[in-house]
């Protein structure tokens, strides 16, 4: 029932009977005039762009009319967002798609989504979020379910300058996706701590299909999976310490392990999310129609299940 | 008495700041070009040498390579200066207070470690102290660093992060303060307009110190494909790609690798165009496009079986326009793509790279081919 595209006519009741203004978070509206709003109107892609909206009423009245198939509303803010002119700055924005993830412990089919693996998502999410704060000392963190996955807005004034170089050097930090120099691998804290942390993470999800064609030896992948060893190594990784790692895969294939996770971790968030400046990225509030589900704006993360708070009222009266 | 200028951007410099240059501005300009450091110069002469050498950057663009070499001289400046400052305060010695630097960086965030209030293991401060060959004495917004990430001389895994502060060694510190004053440089070239005649005379100067830097390799044309030496990401590429990241790996990262590659492997400049050089299209026909041809056959499914205007696509990328068949007579028309960085690669299309042993300290997969193709031959 859940996750089928939702008709026309669902789509004008959600937006007639359901949508609120206030299901569009006080961050957006509060700069609606500088934002550029692009709609899908039939399922092809965001085609219809270049559109400014000057008052929330104005917002209010559009999407009721053309209850669009997707709204869309830009990270960035213009002097002129009609012409995508005057770059005043963006939010920096990570992306985490259910989907896309590059191990799950579901058994989804590419492209689907169940509730372990959008939980794992949020999990994910929460982990980069805490780096952000922690490391960075970013506070003003937004969180929104995007249908299928989970953005995270940061809208510290620090950040809304920056240029995709910048970002992509953020994005490597919080994923995990450089390797640190060896020497420094066993630092408490720092970019090292980050780069483990992510390696726990992927640590239970492995499985030997994992690592074909990682150059690691058959053998080495066995004894590391082997459940007691794995155990052991991530009570020791969560010390600090990679020496019962190094032992089981040897040095050669220690290194290509530490490749193997760099590449996983690489494709935990969509990049181009974040490095993007002028990107549009989904209306909190607006319907993912693709999959009948609602983009939310989350004011309780760890309360927060799409499964409660994420399903149109249309999708429970389906018969 | 009041210390040497530290910066062309001190408030103190900027004092000087549209003034006529003098006689003695110019003779001190190519001092500091010839790498003259000294701190005795009097802060008129040594603030308006600095303007004259950015004026003279300036003249032929905020792009152009005198600009670049305007930049250089001031970064290294500004670098050797506080080398010799912090000398004078007992760098080295058990006397040195880090609040020495502090007091020197104008215009830029930066504390005593032991002030920041920041709780870093002991153990971690002991690791870092040992690997980098002196202890981390400063605590910096990390957002500070944030020239030096876009100048690429500095990466964020690199630094140790807490709570908002990146800790830095002294060197550390002197480097992204550097690149913080090349980026004012940046800005004070592009808005700068001097119509001094005798600026043309040391833009001259700014041209040869240039080029005498230049590699003599960024003279040597290109010589026919060798597949052997292409990197890991190239070779995943020639195989075919799965959709998603098709067309950034054939239209973006192969076409860019090969044209160049073939054509122009070293240092081919900013605004480069494939008429300059090459005088017969063929090369570029017969031996690098049916290679990039084959590769997107090979695609699963093949690129142009659902995405047939990716040829166009891939003719704009190397400076023809949107156009069904290159000819020289349109390079230049749309720019001709670099090829992307291996960070960049990674974010894009992180199932391409596999790095091997020959990757280790590349940073564009251009140079892993440049290094194993010439190398091989010398």
């Amino acid at each position: 029932m859940i996750f089928r595209e939702a008709t026309p006519e669902e789509r004008r009741r959600y937006y007639r009977e359901e949508w609120s203004l206030d299901d569009v978070p006080e961050f957006i509206l509060e700069t609606l005039q500088q934002r550029e709003f692009g709609f899908d109107h039939r399922g092809e892609g965001p085609s219809d762009r270049y559109n400014r909206i000057s008052t929330p009423a104005q917002l209010e009245g559009m999407l009721i009319r053309i209850a669009p198939y997707a709204a869309y509303s830009s990270v960035s803010f213009y002097s002129r967002p009609e012409r995508r002119e005057g770059w005043q700055g963006a939010e920096l924005v990570f992306d985490v798609d259910a989907k896309d993830l590059p191990l799950r412990s579901c058994s989804c089919a590419p492209g689907e989504v169940c509730g372990t693996c959008l939980a794992e998502a949020k999990e994910y999410i929460l982990g980069v979020a805490e780096v952000l704060r922690e490391d960075f000392a970013l506070e003003q963190l937004h969180f929104v379910y995007s249908g299928r996955g989970y953005h995270l807005r940061v809208l510290d004034e620090k950040v809304l300058g920056m240029q995709s170089q910048e970002r992509a050097s953020l994005l490597d930090y919080v994923a995990g996706g450089v390797i640190p120099p060896r020497e420094l691998l066993e630092l408490r804290g720092g970019y090292p701590r980050v780069f483990r942390l992510r390696l726990l993470r992927l640590l239970s999800l492995l499985s030997p299909g994992v690592f074909r064609g990682s150059g690691i030896p058959r053998r080495r992948v066995g004894s590391l999976l082997e459940p007691r060893t794995l155990r052991r190594v991530a009570n020791e990784l969560e010390e600090g310490s990679f020496t019962l790692l190094k032992e089981t895969l040897g040095s050669r294939g220690f290194g290509r392990f530490l490749e193997l996770i760099r590449r996983l971790n690489a494709e935990m968030l969509d990049a181009k999310v974040t490095v993007d400046v002028k990107r549009i990225l989904r209306l909190p509030g607006s319907l993912h129609s693709k999959v009948s589900m609602k983009c939310v704006y989350i004011k309780d993360v760890e309360r927060f299940d799409p499964f409660r708070h994420a399903v149109p009222k249309f999708v429970e009266e389906r018969s | 008495m009041l210390p040497p200028l530290v910066s062309p951007f001190s408030r103190r410099a900027l004092r000087y700041l549209n003034k006529r240059f003098s006689d003695r501005a110019f003779a001190e300009a190519r001092r500091k070009l010839a790498g003259e450091v000294s701190l005795s110069v009097e802060p008129e002469v040594d603030a308006q040498s600095f303007f004259a050498l950015l004026s003279a950057g300036a003249l032929r663009g905020a792009a152009s390579r005198e600009a670049r070499a305007a930049k250089e001289v001031v970064k290294r400046q500004v670098s050797s200066r506080l080398w010799l400052l912090l000398e004078q305060q007992g760098w080295g010695e058990r006397r040195f207070n880090p609040e020495a630097l502090v007091f020197l960086l104008e215009d830029f965030r930066i504390l005593p470690l032991s002030g920041a209030g920041l709780e870093v293991p002991e153990a971690d401060l002991r690791l870092l102290t040992a690997l980098q060959g002196e202890s981390p004495l400063y605590a910096v917004p990390w957002e500070e660093l944030l020239p030096a990430l876009r100048s690429r001389s500095v990466s964020l895994a690199e630094v140790y992060l807490s709570r908002g502060y990146a800790l830095l060694t002294v060197k550390q510190a002197i480097s992204c303060y550097a690149e913080h004053i090349a980026e004012r440089c940046d800005e004070f070239m592009r808005s700068c307009s001097t119509d001094d005649p005798r600026l043309e005379a040391l833009a001259d100067a700014l041209e040869r110190a240039s080029l005498a830097a230049a590699p003599a390799l960024s003279r040597r044309a290109g010589k026919a494909l060798k597949e052997e030496c292409f990197p890991p990401c190239i070779r995943s590429t020639l195989a075919g790609v799965e959709s998603g990241s098709r067309n950034y790996a054939i239209t973006v990262l192969l076409t860019s690798f090969l044209s160049y590659a073939r054509i122009a492997p070293f240092n081919a400049g900013e605004n480069a165009r494939i008429a300059d050089f090459i005088k017969d299209v063929r090369i570029l026909t017969e031996e690098v496009l049916p290679v990039i041809y084959a590769a997107a056959e090979r695609c699963s499914p093949p690129l142009f079986e659902d995405q047939p205007l990716e040829k166009l696509n891939i003719n704009y990328h190397l400076g023809f326009g949107l156009v069904e068949e290159p000819r020289l007579e349109d390079s230049g028309r749309s720019p001709w793509y670099f090829v992307p960085n291996c960070e960049k690669i990674r974010r894009e299309a992180p199932s391409l790279c596999s790095p091997d042993r020959h990757c280790r300290d590349v940073k564009n997969p251009l140079v892993y081919y440049t290094r194993r193709r010439y190398r091989r031959e010398e």
